[in-house]
């Protein structure tokens, strides 16, 4: 056991702000780095060690690990130790399930890592915690977690010290548990080092230099070290190690560190095997210690720290206490612990812990550079993601690619604007109390918004338009035109969610924006879209995209098509809209989130020679969908170029005049299926081009309309998004798209897709559309719901949408037939779906009885059904239904 | 000389009903939502904070006096300001004097009356032997019998051209003192203070013409011919007088028997809304004065305060301002309309005695200008916020070593209100000054304190006046244990 375990366990007094160096270790005898690794891992937290002992596991052993202070002083060593399992995400709730494993089965071989598998007991105060509680039993079953949801008085047998006559219920999670996270650091660090990998104490990261836009060398207080890779696992401090230290680069890492606040109380007869005790509704854990009891929560309003930069020798060092803010968590243990009460107080704790804009965690290999990755931004998650994170990371850095799919956590959803010191400042504070909040559908955040805004914003606002944002740009939701207050700046500015599971506020009035994009025409600002241009001198980009996409794209000018550009392992890397503007010149749409992600995956394989050309050019238009079976005609209206269907046929490009603007792009296509163009303005123009179509449109009883109306739409007709239900794991083969695949060539991911398709696919993208469903009184699927198929879990829905056409909640997502015996999966055929299969949805623990479509519904009742897109099949059938 | 006068008859009208109207006009535009047209804050919210607390001070007192600090602050609405502080302690005598002074007509009467009427108050508090002692070493020219321990800010101004006269005055004062103490030994404080007062304002009249060998003097002759009320408390242990002389006024907050906060006028505002101080001066004065006399909400029409220092146009014969205003074109101007039976104006004040108890926190004295925007509740209840905001500034440690969570948290909890009422200012003058020029609907507002402070000097006076306040904090233990 390590110094600062030793203290924590023992009878520990107050050392806030004594100064570790003086009680160091003075034999350490001074040394120096080697001139050469494979791998520098910066950094000797958790996630540090980690990362080092999974790299050795993998085989690597030319690596070394570099702590500027002493292994676990930055924040590691005043976590709490939680290993609770069930987070709020499919990927965080795997990456948790294998650390404790891990630290269980480490601990099993006396390779100490504190493990005590005392269960995790999480209680609910409200029903719609107990709806979360249910998705969580549902990812339980999924992942093979065991999950138990529990009334009050089986909570109070669990933990007689808790109060319960206020609770609605509880979830009861047997296999979690504590850990050491110092014993985890140590354990984990001396088991790299006997596999061969070196540690370095009090050996700072000074440069990381780069060599052909790759990691090239790293200089530290003690020399320097070339290298392939470098991990910058700093924790607080990668922020600033990365922006600042990085020659001739300036990295992002957006994280702010927060204070975090626990109170330890005297022994008084706590049972070792207490639960871990969240009551989240309180914002509140505890968990026994030493006999007593160690409390913590997340406050509501957080306290940023460091905003200036991080003290290089704030080691094993905390924050005066602050007892004040502390108050609104003590009241909550009091409320939920009566014996609490009369527990004396041993310590409070207050340390830093780091926060992300979006609570994820920042993982991967930076966009701005090669074989630079980072792995920190733990959001108070990491001591039990540290496993899963350090697996994770040593495979990506081993194989390129990870076993558990992170592209969420990834740190290539980032811009610019999320490093912004200001935005992370103002973001820390509402951040942390959202890590127990319950997480209502398509809630928003408050903090560090209208960042991004279209030039349509205030008109649109004044139109009643409701926001939300992605990527930090405001995005229309809905148009809220009935209220009285929707002037109001709060009101309509942010995206109000009614904080409810069921019916929202929003569906009537997005009904009427549904049905006037089918049967009407409606606007739909669409300016947040990934836009950008790639050109050559010759037809060398041609070339290019064909190794790139998996589409052909040597299609004529003034054509587009979707196309996925897919990874080695033949998944969804990007999925877009391109439109070849000339011979040499292609115009990508891609999605909001796609920004930094999609423009890394072009630059990284772009030709050496410099033949290609990529730009981004997402600031300089404004996105109009122009919706609906009337676009047609609207557009006859403003524009002098026919838009016949002969003329202007779906999935053509042309460059038009719009009132007295010009150099409008005008892609025949709605991202939704229905007859539309979508308009690419040039800023400038946007006003004006949507004044014309305003002020046209009055005859033709044009509306505006928001995502909700969009999402409505394409997922009623089996649309898949990239982000949801298209990801860097799923293939085309399994989403459905195989049509979509051009063989004939080549292109990246190509043998994996042949290997597929040889193989068959495992798993297929399906839509369910639910019976029996009570709009009004039954809880609404939002997406994560589980599905089964003759009474067998079978998938997991990606995407929900209520269908206004078909009058049904409607989910789309991916089965799979899992053999129970060894766990795989098999390989399906359409009669998997089709034949003798009764498939069920479980939204909130309750069956729905559901019928599966593989292909896009037909949908009636529109007035012409010749201007549908059916997304599952190819344009050529589209046309021959036609 | 005339131009003495004639500044002294300009400056001699206080807000009149013109301006009122006015600042009620601005003050209900300034609450509709949309600011009026073309304004917009002036003021940063920092120029807005130095600016009200250029003045500002807080003197902490010895564990071992009822005081345990005080603050004070001052505002000018005038340029230059009228308004006129003084705080000191007694060195011959226990106890220790605050003062506000609000001056009109010009500045030099608040000017030598926040000088020298603390002297005239500590010498008529002496015992015999001690006022004995002090006429010999006022007289020896030798070292000056430190009568007083001043706490000046370093903006107050020390006017030292008319030291020589104040002294030869202070010293017949004494010897009169003496002469009279020979028999009497009873002594009063009602009557001393009541005795410094008179007798201050009785010597700035009398200089006018004694004091330079048969001409006038002319500074004299300003101090005389402007004017200015006084508030001053005396605190001597639990033993608080209050003199009060004009329309300032001296409030002491406490807790009531439940608890509550709860206000004790210590004064009587000596202006037309009393209906007792106009019925003193009609008494004094023939019948067929009655409507005369206070006209207009004004002593003569003219004079807001119905007691002031100064202002001798109000208080000498009509023959003696004739004589010295034979030479001046001005002279029926400066003679008051309906000037029948003068004197209409007095500096005798109002004594008030208080005995301190432990349930008294904390004693406001303040000029005009602070009570024309509050009133003594609010102010009280302002000033008890700021007391409980003030008590969490610093963070809160539990020190024991057995410290239960729940009793913990019932500290917390008692601390949240405190939390709450966390005030901009640390100053307590300051934030009444701030809430007295800034209040709103809706708090504190930006926008009416930034319009406040960024007037042009030449209509400042229209919208507010001088305000001077000084929060004078008990020692609640001390009072415990007396």
């Amino acid at each position: 056991m390590n110094l600062a375990s030793t203290l924590r366990h023992g009878n520990r007094i107050h050392f806030k702000y004594r100064n570790w160096q003086l009680i160091r270790d003075s034999s350490t005898a001074p040394v120096s780095v080697p001139n050469h690794a494979r791998v520098v891992v910066c950094g000797g937290g958790v996630i540090g060690t980690s990362v080092l002992y999974h790299l050795t596991k993998l085989g690597w052993k030319d690596i070394v690990l570099l702590e500027q202070g002493r292994l676990s002083c930055g924040t590691t060593w005043h976590a709490a130790g939680l290993i609770g399992q069930m987070k709020s995400g499919m990927t965080e709730t795997k990456l948790a399930q294998y650390s404790r494993s891990l630290y269980k089965e480490l601990n099993e071989l006396d390779e100490h890592t504190g493990w005590k598998e005392c269960g995790s007991l999480l209680v609910a105060r409200t029903r719609d915690r107990m709806i979360t509680f249910h998705g969580a039993a549902a990812r339980g079953k999924v992942l093979g977690i065991e999950v138990h949801i529990l009334t009050p008085s089986e909570v109070k047998t669990l933990a007689p010290l808790l109060r319960v006559d206020d609770l609605e219920g509880g979830m009861w999670v047997p296999t979690d548990g504590v850990a050491g996270p110092s014993d985890i650091v140590m354990t984990l660090s001396s088991l790299a080092k006997r596999q061969g990998a070196q540690v370095f104490e009090d050996c700072r990261v000074e440069k990381v230099y780069m060599k052909d836009n790759a990691v090239s060398k790293i200089q530290t207080t003690l020399g320097s070290i070339e290298c392939e890779y470098f991990v910058n696992c700093a924790g607080m401090w990668s922020y600033h190690l990365a922006r600042d230290g990085t020659k001739g680069k300036k990295i992002r890492c957006p994280l702010h560190p927060v204070e975090h606040f626990y109170v330890v109380t005297k022994p008084f007869g706590i049972d070792p095997m207490l639960p871990v005790i969240r009551d989240q509704d309180g914002g509140i854990y505890v968990r026994e210690w030493s006999g007593g009891l160690l409390a913590g929560g997340f406050d509501t309003v957080a306290k940023p720290v460091f905003h200036e930069g991080v003290p290089d020798d704030f080691q094993f060092k905390l924050f005066p206490e602050d007892w004040d803010h502390f108050q609104e968590l003590l009241q909550a243990m009091l409320h939920r612990m009566p014996s609490f009460h009369d527990a004396e107080l041993r310590h409070m704790t207050n340390g830093p812990e780091s926060f992300t804009p979006d609570g994820k965690f920042i993982l991967g290999e930076v966009p701005e550079m090669r074989n630079y990755f980072v792995a920190t931004g733990m959001n108070s998650h990491g001591i039990v993601s540290a496993g899963g994170v350090g697996k994770v990371m040593a495979e990506l850095i081993v194989e390129g690619e990870s076993s558990v799919d992170i592209w969420q956590h990834d740190v290539k959803r980032f811009l610019d604007l999320h490093n912004n010191r200001k935005y992370l400042k103002d973001r820390a504070t509402e951040i942390v109390g959202k890590v127990y909040r319950i997480a209502y559908p398509l809630s928003d955040y408050s903090t560090s918004r209208k960042l991004r805004t279209s030039p349509l914003y205030t008109r649109l606002k004044s139109a009643g338009a409701v926001y939300s944002q992605s990527c930090g740009f405001e995005r229309p939701m809905w148009f809220d035109i009935d209220s009285e207050d929707f002037m109001d700046v709060d009101r309509s500015f942010f995206y109000r969610t009614d904080n409810s599971f069921g019916k929202p506020i929003w569906f009537d009035a997005v009904r009427e924006e549904y049905f006037a994009c089918r049967e009407g025409v409606a606007l739909i600002d669409m300016s947040s879209f990934t836009k950008l241009e790639l050109k050559s001198a010759s037809t060398e980009v041609v070339d290019f995209l064909e190794h790139l996409c998996s589409n052909g794209v040597d299609i004529p000018i003034g054509h587009v098509i979707h196309t996925g550009m897919q990874n080695y392992r033949g998944g969804y890397e990007c999925d877009c809209s391109l439109v070849r503007l000339a011979e040499n010149h292609y115009f990508i749409i891609a999605p909001t989130v796609q920004q930094t992600r999609c423009m890394r995956w072009i630059r990284l394989h772009l030709p050496k020679d410099g033949s290609v050309n990529v730009s981004d050019v997402t600031s300089m238009y404004t996105g109009i969908n122009v919706i609906g079976v009337k676009s047609r005609d609207l557009m006859s209206e403003v524009t002098e170029v026919s838009v016949s269907s002969a003329d202007f046929p779906f999935f053509r490009c042309k460059e038009i005049d719009v009132g007295y603007a010009t150099g409008v792009r005008a892609l025949s296509l709605s991202h939704a299926g229905e007859l539309g163009w979508v308009l690419y303005i040039p800023n400038e123009y946007a006003l004006h081009v949507y004044d014309c179509l305003l002020n046209a449109g009055k005859s033709y009883g044009v509306r505006h309309a928001g995502y909700l109306a969009l999402r409505s739409l394409r997922v009623e007709k089996l649309f898949a998004h990239w982000g949801q239900d298209l990801t860097p794991t799923t293939t085309p083969l399994e989403a459905g798209r195989a049509f979509r695949v051009k063989f004939n060539r080549d292109f990246i991911g190509k043998e994996a897709l042949l290997a597929q398709k040889e193989n068959g696919v495992c798993k297929r993208f399906v839509q369910l559309q639910i019976h029996d469903h009570d709009l009004e009184n039954d809880v609404w699927p939002w997406g994560g719901e589980t599905i089964y198929r003759n009474g067998k879990l079978c998938g997991m829905c990606t995407s929900a949408a209520y269908g206004y056409t078909l009058n049904r909640q409607c989910v789309i997502g991916y089965v799979y037939d899992k053999d129970t015996k060894t766990g795989n999966l098999l390989p399906i055929e359409n009669d998997f779906m089709l034949k003798n299969a009764e498939f069920q949805v479980e939204i909130a623990g309750k069956l729905f009885p559901a019928k599966v479509f593989i292909y896009s519904p037909k949908l009636v009742s529109v007035k012409a059904p010749t201007s549908q897109y059916v997304a599952t099949q190819p344009w050529s059938a589209n046309q021959q239904a036609a | 000389m005339a131009a003495v006068l004639s500044n002294s008859l300009r400056q001699q009208s206080k807000l009149n009903h013109y301006h009122l109207k006015t600042l009620k006009c601005w003050l209900s535009r300034t609450h509709v939502k949309c600011f009026p047209r073309n304004t917009y804050p002036k003021l940063t919210p920092r120029q807005v904070s130095n600016l009200l607390r250029q003045n500002d001070m807080i003197v902490e007192l010895g564990e071992k006096s009822s005081i345990k600090y005080f603050e004070s602050n001052q505002l000018a609405a005038n340029h230059p300001v009228e308004d006129r502080r003084a705080e000191a302690k007694c060195l011959k005598t226990p106890g220790t004097l605050f003062g506000v002074f609000d001056g009109h007509g010009g500045v030099a009467c608040a000017q030598a009356v926040s000088e020298r009427l603390f002297e005239y108050i500590a010498v008529s508090l002496l015992p015999y032997h001690v006022l004995k002692d002090c006429a010999r070493s006022i007289k020896s020219d030798a070292v000056m019998f430190d009568l007083l321990e001043w706490y000046r800010h370093e903006n107050d101004y020390v006017n030292t051209d008319l030291s020589a006269v104040y002294r030869k005055s202070l010293e017949h004062y004494i010897d009169e003192l003496l002469s009279l103490a020979e028999f009497e030994d009873d002594f009063d404080m009602k009557l001393a203070m009541e005795a410094a007062f008179s007798r201050l304002d009785c010597d700035i009249g009398q200089e006018v013409s004694h004091c330079s060998k048969g001409s006038l003097n002319l500074e004299s002759l300003e101090v005389a011919f402007s004017g200015c009320t006084a508030c001053v408390a005396h605190i001597d242990g639990p033993h608080l007088h209050i003199a009060n002389c004009g329309d300032s006024r001296a409030v002491v907050g406490y807790l009531d028997d439940n608890g509550e906060w709860a206000t004790n006028k210590l004064s009587h505002d000596h202006c037309s809304d009393n209906p007792l101080e106009v019925a003193r001066i009609r008494s004094e004065h023939p019948s067929n004065e009655n409507s005369t006399v206070i006209k207009s909400e004004r002593l003569l029409g003219e004079l807001i305060p119905l007691r002031a220092f100064g202002d001798f146009r109000y208080k000498w014969p009509k023959t003696t301002l004739q004589g010295l205003l034979a030479d001046t074109h001005q002279s029926r101007l400066l003679i008051p309309h309906h000037y029948l039976s003068p004197p209409y104006l007095t500096a005798l004040p109002e004594v008030h005695y208080h005995r301190l108890t432990p349930r008294d926190k904390f004693l406001i004295i303040a000029t005009d200008g602070l009570w024309e925007q509050l009133d003594s509740n609010k102010t009280v209840k302002l000033v008890a916020e700021h007391i409980s905001g003030k008590q969490t500034l610093d963070p809160y440690m539990p020190h024991t070593e057995h410290v239960k969570l729940g009793d913990l948290n019932n500290r917390l909890l008692e601390r949240k209100t405190g939390l709450a009422n966390r005030a901009r200012d640390t100053n307590v003058a300051s934030h009444l000054i701030r809430n007295a020029l800034g209040q709103s609907e809706h708090g504190i507002d930006h926008a009416k304190l930034s319009m406040m402070l960024s007037l042009p000097p030449e209509v400042t006076r229209n919208f507010r006046d001088d305000v001077s306040v000084t929060v004078i904090y008990f020692n609640t233990e001390y009072l415990a244990h007396i």
